[in-house]
């Protein structure tokens, strides 16, 4: 796969050339500033796409293990790859270059880097009449954001990804603070802080995990696979006083690098710049912000947290990751229900959706890393095309108060459309691509290899998520069409409930999910066992009734709904602990998560319903707006930005099997470190109930 | 004294100094022409001329052999690999602050500055080269007296005398305390000479030196203090950075920090010659290369490094002004490479830059960033629109794109973004902390690799308290209107100046330039290479 490997370093230059070339052009040439960043993007995007079907459709099986390489399969080995040295740390002329340009593609970054150079073409669409100052600078900084993104992405030097990670601030940091909004400069520097103070902590962690393995083996390496195979292979074979060593380093690895990661997805506690950035920025920047930014902290996590430090992610990061991720789920949707400016709603939504991603990746499994890649994915296009509309109604009438609005459905038939069926996406409806991120992160976290015994309901729960949404969807329907016929309604949200339950079985019976097995196993029993099960029973009548008391209610839904959630979630609870403490097993912590996760995929569905209702349904009601000519629908180039991603949407929530198929060798070998770390902390945890050791022993 | 090795050592230091003689004498013809002709361009002219040929008789200088231990325990001056980084930082700087101050000296004081200048950057160059502690003193003299001339000449309001006159009585008194504690370095080792003296010491082992081994060290780092602005011996610098010219505060914040750090690494040992790290290797020796005055060392560098920088970062947020703003990003910068000092000791087994290496390139990306800096205040700086405050330069980008471009290249890099000098530099700093290594057996080595990499979590986040007053002032040149238009005339000399820092910064943080530059410094401390 070699002869592709230019490629990569070409699609890597491309944009920065154009940059520079744009910055050039002057400020005074418009449209020939926009078509050569056009230009740029499709470019890019052209040379993406060659090298990503190249290699999703013939995915490269795991190379040879060199005898002496026992870690070998534990490791990342990039296709495609570039490697130019930078710096040699050390003296003398037979060591190699310490610190190098690696670039490469694997199944962790292939889709990633894909989603990059498809949102920047919306983005420069988006842009095209909106800027109009500084118009050369503007599409300057993009192209040279997108190639500091997709050089993250590519990276496999830990260096040069962590240069990259922070030379991605500089663009943002003036495309926010010189085209965003009122409150732009206090936007972009909190941006930029934050964020700063967090990589710079990371830079330790890096350091952390590159000096432990040159302490230990004497070699000098800077490049991710082979870190993450000296890890491995030190974990496995060390004992006494060197594994002890290993414990405490992975500790300090971990929370270094999180504080940069946790910063940037942003996990809860943390988040506070995000609303802020995301409001302000201009609407490019937002798509670009939201769709793969956050996604930065995401694959941190993933490429460089996960692997360096497995036993800590998993003794510490599931439990406090998970905590973090499930309050971020159900804060930032609470945040969003309350929100009355939508692109505010659009933005604590992301804190929600990029929760059930990390909560499915510190599943650490297959079933919840594919879960949270694809989430990933999901979250880049919904909500950058949740953004590009928000963006295109602001556009026209100047306002993004929800208050403002009303029946703009009528008025504005293709935004209204396209609206209804980002939300939707967003919403995880089966059949778009958003349900299998929320899906298969939910039963990541409750498969059994966490919890042995609470896995069939915590399943039954994820589902149950997502029939939440399903009723939801009819709630809404409801609400917009005349109260009296509203039993039809209900009737047909069975039907289609049935009827995709059904069809999922059918499908997911004939597609080789392969080592997905997990979700068909999952999905048949709902379908069949769980079926009669008490618990799935018991939720639907009370959904039932609660849709009843809801059509009561229509103006005042919002605890009808929040009930719905609460009690299913309740239900499957009582279930859950039924099963569990009859085998007389404690109620594992993973169930819990599962359960308020599975809240939030409701609630998710609830806020973006909301706003739906609000702003698109009921009576007309169009804010004032100046300016002679009338407002109109989406014209041409708009279609163009948001075309791609509707049709992305439909095709992963149809045909999710090539993602899966070329990610899984690299989510396989992310699933067999987090394995073995398993292995290694159970005997520890058998150890240490055998002997008590001292208190606290676990955090050295 | 009467072998002949020693005698022959002693004769032979004049061909060493040849360029550093040539650049006084220079500096005498300046002073003395001055007197019959002014002009700016004329002695500008004769400087950059001088610092070139000073140039190029450094290049074309044979290196002598190392010297034999009887050699150099006699030898007053070393040219060695330190020498000559040093010696090659001085003549560039000194060069670049003849351009940034072509157009900003008086027409009438042009010679006594650049005479001036001219000694200083001899001096720098002589610090570097020092193997006696006499030599060392008269060095560091040497950059000291121009520097109050040079405070007095320009300006005469009330501001420039107060900043000359609190600058004069400090370096004073901070000479006086240094000299005092070499008084106490030659009642310990009985010589003068720096090799001789550490060898002496070294010998000794910890343990047995007597308290006056402290006193030295407290008074020789203070002294050296002074003159690098490390806290508590920073408070002229704010003052005496707002009351000058940007061209001297970019001076003051580059020579006296490069002759103060490398007076440092001489005269406590962090360059220690190759015989001595032997007999350490050997067990002869025990005492680690840096730690001659005692294991307090260390522990005295860690607490200054960290409340340095702390300080001058927390002091900097609270600016308006410019140069005081920049004063106090210079003491952050001195903590930040004090980190180096504090680690070097205990990095004698760690093959890879971080200690000393990692401050010579830190001076060096350094300089070119601040310079830069100063020089970007400088060139727009003009009477009927004076730049003092931060606001001052509000929409810099729209009334001077070239310019608010070049400053914002040098505050990413004091920052610290990649792809800068500055980037690289704290990179070394902070791997040098992170890389103490760790002895499973022997816990106290635990407990020294946990202190420096808690100096190093400080240092990280005090980059980040760095980031936001520069950030400041990028969001000042960006992100707001101008308020006053742009006037245009252009300084070629300046403009040379801030574009040659501009390339130097960007070339420091990455290839070829960034590791030609770590070699050199690696080269330039003297280390026992562990062969595999």
């Amino acid at each position: 796969m070699n002869d592709y490997s230019p490629l990569l370093w070409i699609a890597l230059v491309v944009p920065a050339i154009g940059a520079v070339l744009v910055a050039a052009l002057g400020p005074r040439r418009g449209d020939l500033v926009r078509w050569a960043a056009l230009a740029t993007t499709l470019l890019a995007l052209v040379l993406v796409a060659i090298f990503t079907i190249r290699f999703a459709t013939a995915p490269p099986p795991l190379p040879e293990a060199p005898p002496d390489r026992p870690a070998w399969a534990k490791t990342f080995h990039p296709e495609m790859e570039t490697v130019v040295d930078v710096l040699s740390l050390q003296t003398g002329r037979d060591h190699p270059a310490a610190i190098r340009f690696y670039i490469g593609l694997d199944g962790l970054n292939i889709w990633l880097v894909a989603l990059t150079a498809v949102l920047l073409v919306p983005s420069v669409l988006v842009s095209w009449k909106v800027v109009t100052e500084r118009i050369n600078e503007y599409f300057a900084w993009m192209l040279l954001l997108e190639a500091g993104l997709l050089g993250v992405f590519l990276s496999f030097d830990i260096i040069l990804f962590y240069a990259f990670f922070e030379l991605t601030l500089v663009p943002l940091f003036f495309l926010i603070g010189i085209w965003g909004g009122p409150q732009r400069q206090h936007a972009a520097r909190k941006f930029f802080i934050y964020t700063l103070t967090g990589s710079l902590i990371t830079l330790l962690g890096v350091l952390g995990a590159v000096l432990a393995c040159y302490t230990r083996t004497g070699e000098l390496t800077f490049a991710i696979p082979r870190l993450v195979e000296i890890v491995q292979q030190q974990l496995a074979s060390s004992t006494g006083p060197d594994l002890e060593f290993w414990r405490s380093v992975q500790l300090y690895v971990f929370l270094g690098l999180m504080a940069g990661f946790a910063v940037k997805v942003p996990l809860v506690p943390l988040h506070t710049w995000l609303p802020l950035a995301h409001v302000e920025a201009p609407t490019a920047g937002s798509v670009l912000l939201a769709g793969v930014l956050l996604k930065l902290g995401t694959y941190g996590f993933l490429r460089l947290a996960l692997p360096l430090a497995p036993d800590t992610a998993l003794s510490l990061g599931t439990p406090l990751i998970g905590s973090l991720a499930v309050i971020g789920i159900i804060y930032g949707a609470f945040c969003s229900l309350a929100q009355n400016d939508i692109k505010k709603l659009v933005a604590y939504s992301s804190v929600s959706h990029l929760g059930i991603c990390m909560l499915g990746m510190f599943a650490l499994n297959e079933t919840g890393l594919g879960g949270s890649l694809i989430q990933m994915i999901n979250h880049g296009l919904s909500t950058g095309g949740l953004f590009l509309l928000v963006g295109m109604l602001y556009e026209r009438y100047h306002t993004r108060l929800m208050a403002d609005y009303g029946g703009m459905a009528a008025k504005l038939k293709l935004l209204g459309v396209g609206m209804v069926f980002i939300c939707l996406s967003s919403a995880g409806l089966p059949g778009l691509n958003g349900f299998w991120g929320e899906v298969l992160s939910l039963m990541g976290i409750a498969s059994v290899k966490n919890l042995s015994y609470g896995a069939i309901a915590g399943q039954g729960l994820s589902i149950l998520g997502v029939f939440g949404t399903l009723l939801l969807l009819g709630l809404f329907l409801a609400g917009r069409r005349s109260l009296e016929r509203d039993w039809p309604v209900l009737l047909a949200v069975g039907v289609v409930a049935v009827v995709w339950g059904v069809i999922y079985r059918r499908f997911l019976d004939q597609m080789d999910v392969g080592t997905y097995s997990l979700l068909k196993w999952g999905l048949r029993h709902l379908l069949w066992d769980a079926w009669a099960s008490p618990v799935f029973l018991l939720g639907l009548l009370l959904l039932v009734l609660i849709f009843l008391w809801g059509r009561r209610s229509v103006g005042r839904d919002w605890p009808a709904v929040f009930a719905a959630g609460v009690i299913m979630v309740v239900w499957a609870e009582i279930y859950l602990w039924q099963n569990v403490w009859g085998l007389g097993v404690i109620i594992p912590g993973e169930a819990v998560l599962c359960a308020l996760g599975a809240t939030g995929v409701v609630l998710g569905a609830w806020y973006l319903l909301t706003m739906l209702r609000r702003v698109f349904f009921g009576p007309v009601k169009e804010p004032r707006h100046e300016g002679p000519e009338p407002i109109r629908d989406l014209n041409g180039r708009e279609l163009a930005a948001l075309l791609p991603i509707g049709v992305l949407c439909v095709v992963l929530g149809v045909y999710p099997q090539p993602f899966f198929d070329a990610a899984q060798r690299d989510l396989k070998v992310m699933a067999d470190i987090a394995d073995a770390a398993r292995g290694r902390v159970e005997t520890r945890l058998e150890v240490r109930a055998a002997a008590p050791a001292p208190a606290g022993e676990e955090m050295r | 004294v009467n072998n002949p090795e020693t005698i022959q050592a002693l004769k032979d230091w004049v061909p060493l100094v040849l360029p550093e003689i040539l650049l006084v004498a220079a500096a005498c013809v300046l002073f003395l022409g001055g007197t019959f002709r002014t002009g700016r361009h004329l002695w500008g002219g004769v400087t950059l001329a001088t610092l070139a040929v000073a140039a190029l008789v450094a290049g074309l200088t044979p290196r002598p052999a190392d010297p034999s231990p009887a050699q150099l325990y006699a030898a007053p001056i070393l040219l060695d690999n330190l020498a000559l980084l040093v010696k090659g930082l001085s003549l560039a700087g000194g060069a670049v602050l003849v351009l940034f101050a072509w157009d900003e000296v008086p027409e009438k004081q042009a010679a006594e500055y650049y005479a001036c200048l001219l000694v200083i950057v001899a001096g720098t160059s002589l610090t570097g080269m020092a193997n006696e502690l006499i030599t060392l003193f008269l060095a560091l003299e040497m950059t000291s007296i121009p520097t109050y001339i040079l405070l007095y000449l320009p300006r005469r309001d009330n501001a420039a005398q107060e900043a000359s006159m609190k600058y004069f009585l400090l370096s004073v008194f901070s000479s006086a305390l240094m000299l005092f504690g070499f008084s106490y370095l030659y009642g310990l080792g009985g010589t003068t000479n720096i090799a001789a003296l550490a060898r002496a010491l070294g010998t000794v082992g910890s343990g047995t030196l007597p308290a006056a081994a402290l006193v030295a060290l407290v008074m020789i780092v203070a002294g050296l203090g002074f003159r690098i602005a490390a806290v508590p011996f920073h408070f002229y610098a704010p003052d005496v950075y707002q009351g000058t010219t940007a061209g001297l505060a970019a001076l003051l914040a580059f020579f006296p920090k490069v002759a103060g750090f490398v007076a440092l690494v001489r005269v406590l040992g962090f360059a220690p010659e190759h015989g001595l790290l032997e007999a350490l290797m050997l067990g002869q020796a025990k005492v680690y290369p840096g730690l001659l005055l005692g294991s307090q060392v260390s522990t005295l560098f860690w607490i200054l490094a960290a409340v340095t920088m702390t300080l001058g970062n927390v002091l900097a947020l609270l600016q308006d002004n410019l140069k005081r703003l920049l004063a106090y990003s210079s003491v952050a910068h001195a903590g930040y490479m004090l980190i180096g000092l504090a680690v070097a000791p205990y990095l004698r087994d760690v093959d890879a830059p971080g200690g000393v290496e990692a401050i010579l390139f830190y001076l060096a990306s350094y300089g070119a960033m601040t310079i830069g800096a100063f020089a970007v205040i400088s060139y727009l700086n003009t009477p009927q629109r004076p730049i003092e405050t931060v606001d001052d330069l509000a929409g810099l980008s729209r009334s001077h794109p070239g310019m608010a471009l070049l400053m914002m290249v040098f505050l990413f890099s004091l920052i610290g973004i990649p792809l800068t000098g500055g980037f690289a530099g704290k990179f070394l700093l902070f791997w040098g902390a992170m890389s103490v290594p760790v002895d499973l057996g022997d816990p106290s080595t635990l407990e020294h690799a946990r202190l420096f990499r808690i100096l190093a979590l400080i240092g990280v986040l005090n980059a980040a308290i760095g980031a936001w007053y520069y950030l400041r002032i990028v969001a000042v040149m960006y992100l707001r209107n101008p308020l006053r238009p742009a006037e245009g005339r252009r300084r070629w000399p300046t403009l040379t100046a801030i574009g040659i820092c501009a390339v130097l910064t960007i070339a420091l943080g990455v290839p070829p330039l960034l590791g030609l530059l770590v070699g050199a410094s690696r080269d330039a401390v003297p280390q026992l290479r562990k062969e595999g």
